[in-house]
């Protein structure tokens, strides 16, 4: 952990729709080092895969990024052109999109998908860049005599290795992985996060995790943020995280994978079902004064619903925005 | 309750145009093979295993909602479910029934709630009177924790999250108090802040109802979380039995023992313990042999060369492994 290789600050990200707008990420900050692994967490519409498309512009049609900077290498991306961030996008920060089953081309040989990708970033000869794919397919974990086949000819953990493969394609400094496992058979999904890992590691990469899978992103990540309804509720490494959660959400939310609770009570033998968290998420259409969790959270007070809680720092790498993380037993 | 004893079902594969015109028959699948198990009345056992195992193919069957041909016997109540005539099956059809993956899929979208609910009341029971299934689709969907009733009562499936949802079919399935209830993985397609509701939901309802449960998951802490008994599937075959504490610290099976260690782990992932995967090509000659002998990593000769038989290592312990010693 030397240098941040990606710093946003107070990123704001909304959607404009019909019913109004909506706050799909509503000022966040964090930053990502130079091959460190970090992690979003929460659940569906929380707006964990929205902050990460933002780092690279990457939004819908209605989607705007509305304030903040997003810092790569001294760098702001949020304020240059898309076509500044066109050209950047595959070469220095690279994504590995949800359901790469579907992201794949049907009808065309995954050596010809991945040797466009290249020379359109790189000016490189064919046979130079089939040369690249081959290493490429070496490096991910498959045999590059499967190079000229068509994707309907992969399993679904082979199709995420060619996406991996893909993303790896031009050297990137940054690689976005948005619930890279979450369609995966718990085994290939074992296999699969190895992989990441190795990878990072031996390539030197920074890597982003998208997942709703709290279990996934504390096994891969070194350090995690937690997000609800377009804010960061909690921050810091993922070891300390999970061994003492501060934000009610968090710790709710800990509870409710029973891999994690397996860890835990395997010492004490005890099975216990927990509680859900009480109520519904919120519509991101909503407007909620103060903490965004406070409707459903029962140690909430009159502060909770009126200032919005700010960063407290709590440990070594470990921040929560919560008023009352210090009352809550 | 339930007793199925050898039952093997075999998929046919569609030949596909060249087999058209090679007159090449289509090839077979074994997706269950050769499985023995039995359910206690009131007990929620959970069938475990990686995709293609079978475990899904096996909660159909016991339901009889397969048309391919099965061997072996499924007894429910003492009567093979595939020998029943066109009157008891619709009996059996009210005792035992489904909760499907995909609360998405699972409702009709132009349904109301109630008469989703209540569909099963009109096949089963088509004589009482509109008050006394007013009553009955009014009292299972408050089991099911759709509270107060009228508020969802002429609600549409789309103005509902997907947990409510889930709540909704479960409520469609046990409105005539079924027995028996096979589950098909009812929390994979929920978030997190919404499983535990639906667990603690089938959990209530086995301890106030009694219904027996096939719990079909992936996850095997879910399981444990949930269940009386594991059984572990690898290749449709059944590899290791027993209650749900033992499976999920004691496991002896190399396959249940992969399963673990691929399970993501917070404490561990520094010096993650790593899913090894062998693979070893079967003897071309050998006719049986164990079913993960291509993966283990302890496979000797033998294995490739006989099928290990289903044994009793501990008391109420069951596994099928050649190499396998019991717990000190």
């Amino acid at each position: 952990m030397s240098t941040p290789l990606l710093e946003v600050r107070d990123l704001k990200t909304h959607f404009h729709t019909k019913e109004g707008i909506a706050k799909a990420v509503d000022g966040i900050s964090f930053e990502v080092y130079e091959g460190a692994s970090f992690g979003f967490v929460g659940e569906s519409g929380c707006g964990k895969t929205t902050a990460a498309l933002s780092i690279i512009k990457l939004l819908p049609e209605n989607g705007k990024i509305e304030g903040g900077q997003v810092l790569f290498r001294g760098e702001d991306l949020a304020a240059k052109s898309d076509e500044e961030i066109r050209l950047r996008r595959w070469k220095d920060i690279s994504i590995i999109f949800q359901g790469a089953m579907n992201s794949l081309n049907p009808v065309m040989k995954i050596s010809k998908q991945i040797t466009e990708a290249i020379r359109l970033h790189e000016d490189i000869s064919i046979p130079e860049s089939r040369k690249r794919v081959k290493g490429l397919f070496t490096q991910v974990g498959l045999n590059p005599a499967l190079l000229d086949q068509y994707p309907h000819e992969f399993s679904g953990g082979m199709k995420q290795r060619v996406m991996i493969a893909l993303a790896l394609a031009c050297n990137p400094l940054l690689v976005i992985g948005d619930e890279p496992t979450t369609a995966l058979d718990v085994m290939v999904q074992a296999q699969i996060l190895d992989l990441l890992e190795d990878l990072r590691r031996s390539l030197h990469l920074a890597t982003i995790l998208i997942s709703h899978d709290l279990s996934v992103i504390f096994d891969a990540c070194e350090r995690l943020a937690v997000m609800y309804s377009g804010k960061i509720v909690e921050m810091g490494n993922s070891r300390e995280v999970y061994t003492r959660p501060a934000h009610p959400y968090t710790r709710k939310l800990v509870a409710a994978f029973p891999d994690l609770e397996l860890e835990k009570q395997r010492k004490t033998g005890k099975r216990t079902l927990g509680k859900s968290i009480a109520g519904d998420p919120p519509n991101p259409l909503d407007r909620i004064s103060g903490c965004k969790f406070h409707p459903r959270c029962e140690w909430a007070d009159k502060r909770c619903s009126e200032e919005d809680p700010v960063s407290m720092e709590i440990g070594a790498d470990h921040h929560v925005f919560c008023w009352k993380w210090d009352k809550i037993g | 309750m339930v007793t199925i004893q050898n039952l093997s079902v075999v998929y046919t594969l569609k030949a596909g145009l060249s087999g058209l015109f090679k007159k090449r028959k289509g090839r077979t699948v074994k997706a269950v093979n050769d499985l023995s198990l039995s359910l206690e009345k009131g007990e929620i056992l959970s069938l475990v295993g990686e995709s293609g195992s079978g475990k899904t193919t096996t909660g159909r069957a016991l339901l009889r909602l397969i048309k391919e041909e099965v061997k072996g016997t499924i007894r429910f109540e003492g009567k093979d479910v595939f020998s029943l005539s066109k009157q008891e099956l619709k009996g059996f059809r009210k005792k035992a029934q489904m909760i499907f993956q995909d609360p998405y899929q699972a409702l009709n979208p132009r349904n109301t709630v109630s008469r989703i609910v209540g569909e099963s009341l009109e096949i089963h029971h088509p004589d009482f009177s509109w008050e006394k299934k007013q009553a009955m689709i009014a009292e299972a969907l408050e089991w099911c924790g759709l509270k107060p009733v009228e508020r969802y009562w002429n609600r549409y499936p789309h103005e509902l999250s997907g947990g409510q949802r889930q709540r909704v079919a479960i409520a469609g399935a046990l409105i005539l108090k079924p027995q028996l209830v096979v589950a098909d993985e009812p929390v994979s397609m929920l978030d997190a802040s919404v499983r535990l509701d639906i667990l603690s939901l089938l959990n209530g309802l086995k301890e106030e109802i009694g219904v027996t449960c096939l719990f079909i998951t992936h996850d095997l802490a879910l399981a444990w979380l949930i269940s009386n008994r594991i059984a572990v599937m690898f290749a449709g075959t059944l590899v290791e039995l027993g209650s749900a504490g033992l499976i999920a610290e004691g496991a002896l099976h190399p396959y249940s023992k992969a399963l673990i260690a691929a399970q993501p782990s917070a404490t561990s992932s520094k010096e993650r313990k790593r899913v090894i995967q062998v693979e070893r090509k079967e003897d071309p000659a050998a006719v049986v042999f164990c079913p993960y002998y291509r993966r283990c990593m302890q496979a000797t000769e033998r294995c490739g060369k006989e099928l290990p038989p289903l044994s009793e290592i501990n008391p109420n312990h069951f596994v099928r492994c050649f190499n396998c010693r019991p717990n000190s």
